[in-house]
């Protein structure tokens, strides 16, 4: 189950990368508007997904993790918005930070529902990692597709 | 009680319905800045009152209520931001899906209190008050 995580993290760290690159290559064409509404979906949804990710694959070291995931997202989300001007350096900061702290919470309910006091699922830990997994997979790449094509509009 | 809730849900739906007939009428005098904040209100909206209605209805499917929330958010924010621009169906897309994933985690800790629920659903029946009122407004 560690090698699917794994892999799971590269390829959604591969597609952040590339969706990336191809913002960034023509960020010169992005009016304030769209530069505001890009870093703010493109730093939530890496973050999340993300998070959710690491989350699953260290889910003994909540302290650590916890405080990493913020870390990250801030980094993921300063990076995104970065590309233009000081207000979506804002937006994205800001919710990378949010999005990494929404991937810890989804995660640890995930493998621990009664801290919501909900009833223990009759589902395997397993199920559990393979559904979020290719859950936050899809999320992922309908997000990029979407903000990608919004380049040719 | 309790199985009276799920009359919120299928209210929640409706009323999303004739605020849509509502706005589609009136598409092209909203200017881009209010399309936004109603592709944000409508879909966060609709996707708070499913996730935490259906997760009181049954508590045993964790999973399927999360995916189920998370779509109504999303197919929400596309549809009321594809009234208006791009921009807004990507703002109306990112803002539905948060709520829709974090939705079940409110209802499950609220463990099914009922004034919880009837002030949730004045909430969401307000805001889409608010967005009729400001479209007629504008």
């Amino acid at each position: 189950m560690e090698i699917f995580l794994v892999c799971l993290l590269v390829f959604n760290g591969l597609i952040g990368f590339l969706g990336f690159r191809y913002l960034n290559k023509s960020k010169y064409l992005f009016s304030d508007r769209f530069a505001f509404i890009a870093a703010l979906t493109a730093s939530t949804i890496v973050s999340l997904v993300t998070a959710l990710n690491l989350f699953l694959l260290f889910p003994d070291y909540f302290s650590v993790i916890s405080g990493l995931n913020m870390i990250l997202g801030i980094g993921i989300g300063a990076v995104f918005g970065a590309m233009v001007n000081a207000q979506s350096f804002i937006a994205g900061l800001f919710n990378g930070g949010v999005g990494g702290i929404m991937g810890t919470m989804i995660g640890a309910v995930t493998m621990n529902p009664s801290i919501c006091s909900l009833p223990v699922s009759s589902l395997s830990g397993q199920t559990v990692i393979l559904f979020f997994g290719l859950f936050s997979f899809i999320l992922l790449s309908t997000t990029f597709s979407l903000l990608c094509f919004a380049l040719r509009v | 009680m309790e199985q009276w809730l799920a009359v919120f849900f299928y209210a929640n739906f409706l009323i999303a319905f004739i605020s849509y007939i509502y706005l589609y009428k009136r598409r092209k005098l909203i200017g881009f800045h209010l399309g936004m904040n109603i592709a944000m209100v409508a879909g966060g909206g609709l996707s708070l009152g499913t996730g935490v209605i259906l997760i009181n209805q049954f508590p045993l499917h964790y999973l399927e209520i999360t995916v189920a929330s998370a779509l109504t958010g999303i197919l929400a924010g596309v549809l009321f931001g594809a009234l208006f621009d791009y921009q807004t169906l990507l703002t109306g897309h990112i803002n539905g899906l948060l709520m829709g994933i974090m939705a079940p985690m409110v209802g499950a800790a609220s463990s099914g209190s009922l004034i919880f629920m009837i002030f949730l659903e004045v909430f969401v029946v307000g805001s889409f008050a608010m967005v009729l009122v400001s479209s007629k407004l504008s």
